[in-house]
């Protein structure tokens, strides 16, 4: 479980996010959605602990991150950014540095630890791509890669900062497939999105942001068509009628 | 793809690199004490190495030239190497290595101050360098953090460093000329001036830095994931990079103090092991230390044959070798985005 309580942080003076708390039950699959620079990514990389909160608490598990020790809390939250280097690296390779926060001090792998790497590339059903070095993988290889590391790290919470961005519908139909298997499979996900249909779809939980201010935390179906989405988007939501449709929700002015 | 196929495969390539490397290496050692302007039978060598010398002068030949010489070029070699590989590392560039960023000319001219302020004391030569080579590593650092600095910007900031610091250890040799020995041979970087004396003061700047390379390896594999990926898996991300530019530091200081401004096996051999081997850190070590010691003999032994019985600074041989190689990276674009 996830605790954000009165968490404040400003950049050079400028307020990124004001006052936010919130919880994030264990098994939970939250959304954060909002317009650019409104401190989505910020507040996923608070609660990642690689920025701390000038004021407020985030706790994990009912402790403070701050206390957490670094490796013990790398074994519980895998995070994923939206922006990395990619270096030239076989993809199994980066799989297997998922498993860092396991490995004693020479940081060798173990038998154990092979077979959660060989685990987590059949859960991604990315055996095909595990000889292929990173930077000849496409948009949504990598991504598919990115996220088998993550499952190898075999942590049971996902902090993903919008794993569909740049992608083909296709591939991002597939990425998101895979984190709701993941979700099935018992982990809480907490993610960035930026396609809200995609987010109403997927998600248990939406949170609405905007300027460094958490506006509303509710279930999908509960926000839909409000008037809260057309403030802060300037259009809203509506439930779809097509039985085909690829998400049942559709942007509505 | 079954699973199975994929963990058969998962053994890295080209295991037989390392042996090889090991086994050159040991044969040009014996080369390099074997070969000079008086040539010594292989047989003859082994004999003395063994402690059967022949006579007095083999004997001397042996231990107090060829050897120390030798030596040298191992542990210059595998310092600059392991640098270069380093530095490129937690810089997350591959353009930079310790001549190029300039950390060999911070050192050099902390080496030379030290000769004026401090000379004959060669304890604080070797720490002065590790402290002029640690200084630059930390700065060359701090501008590519704050400025965001791309690759070639960094390659240019560290020419310009790079100059100034030459300036200033051109400006105190041109005034006392008595400061450096052998002032070719530093400039160039070469073998000539070395004697036991340097290597035991260098030799454990080297060994320790290659041993905390050796520690550290496994971690730099994540540091260049980048600092989220490396700090979400747990990394002391900081902590780590200040322990792998503080082991560069020391094996460029160790280098400087042995070779002078030795440049490019801090470029090249990291890059080309990089290519056979792949990017695991944990291999790359080992085979950038081997590797890095290969050249440097091969190109010292050149160095005293090529133009016997003259002798020309091992270092004019590297640029040979290493200043094409430069260009090539610089104009590869392919290769570029591979690495950025």
């Amino acid at each position: 479980m996830i605790e954000l309580e009165h968490v404040s942080l400003s950049f050079a003076g400028k307020p990124a996010i004001s006052e936010v708390s919130a919880v994030f039950p264990r098994g939970s699959f939250t959304c954060l959605i909002g317009a650019n620079g409104c401190g989505k990514t910020t507040l996923l990389k608070l609660i990642a602990h690689l920025l701390k909160p000038e004021s407020g608490k985030v706790r994990f598990d009912g402790r403070a991150l701050d206390d957490w020790p670094r490796l013990a809390l790398a074994r519980r939250l895998a995070y994923l950014p939206q922006t990395r280097p990619l270096p030239a690296l076989p993809a199994y390779m980066l799989v297997e540095h998922g498993r860092f926060p396991y490995l004693g001090f020479a940081k060798r792998l173990t038998a154990a630890d092979h077979a959660a790497v060989a685990r987590a590339i059949g859960a991604t059903q990315s055996e095909a791509l595990a000889e292929a070095e990173l930077p000849v993988l496409s948009g949504g290889e990598r991504q598919r890669v990115f996220l088998a590391a993550a499952v190898a790290q075999e942590t049971d919470c996902l902090l993903l900062d919008e794993p569909t961005t740049y992608l083909d519908t296709h591939y991002q139909i597939e990425i998101m497939e895979l984190v709701r298997q993941l979700h099935q499979s018992g982990k809480t996900v907490l993610m960035v999105a930026h396609d809200l249909p995609q987010a109403f779809t997927y998600a248990d939980t939406v949170c609405i942001m905007q300027e460094g201010r958490l506006l509303a935390a509710a279930a999908p179906q509960a926000l839909c068509g409000s008037e809260l989405l057309r403030e802060v988007f300037g259009y809203t939501l509506r439930r779809s009628t097509d039985a085909g449709a690829l998400y049942p929700y559709y942007l509505s002015r | 793809m079954p699973i199975s196929s994929i963990s058969s495969t998962r053994s890295p390539n080209r295991r037989w690199l390392a042996p090889l490397l090991a086994a050159v290496g040991l044969l040009l050692l014996l080369a390099s004490i074997s070969l000079g302007a008086a040539p010594l039978p292989l047989p003859e060598v082994v004999r003395t190495l063994l402690g059967q010398a022949p006579d007095t002068s083999t004997y001397n030949i042996v231990f107090f030239a060829r050897l120390p010489r030798s030596l040298a070029c191992v542990l210059a070699g595998t310092a600059l190497a392991v640098a270069g590989l380093l530095l490129q590392a937690v810089l997350n560039n591959s353009l930079a290595s310790p001549g190029i960023i300039g950390v060999n000319a911070g050192a050099g001219l902390a080496v030379v101050l030290s000769a004026f302020f401090f000379p004959g004391l060669l304890f604080v030569r070797t720490l002065a360098a590790f402290a002029g080579a640690f200084g630059i590593c930390l700065l060359v650092y701090a501008v590519a953090r704050k400025t965001g600095a791309s690759r070639i910007t960094l390659v240019l900031a560290g020419v310009a460093v790079s100059s100034i610091f030459t300036a200033a250890i051109d400006t105190l040799v041109t005034l006392y000329p008595e400061l450096l020995m052998d002032r070719a041979s530093f400039y160039i970087g070469g073998f000539r001036a070395v004697d036991w004396d340097s290597l035991l003061f260098a030799g454990p700047y080297v060994l320790l830095g290659l041993a905390a390379a050796v520690l550290l390896a496994g971690r730099v594999n994540v540091l260049i994931l980048g600092d989220e990926v490396a700090a979400s898996l747990g990394l002391a991300v900081e902590r780590c990079r200040f322990l792998v530019i503080l082991c560069a530091a020391a094996l460029a200081a160790g280098a400087v103090c042995i070779a002078g401004l030795l440049g490019f096996v801090g470029l090249i051999v990291p890059h080309i092991m990089r290519l056979l081997a792949g990017n695991d850190h944990r291999r790359l070590v080992w085979l950038t230390a081997l590797a890095g010691a290969d050249i440097t003999l091969f190109c010292d032994i050149l160095a005293r044959l090529l133009f016997a019985p003259y002798e020309i600074p091992v270092g004019i041989l590297l640029s040979f070798l290493g200043a094409p190689f430069f260009l090539y990276l610089l104009l590869n674009r392919q290769r570029r985005r591979c690495f950025d």
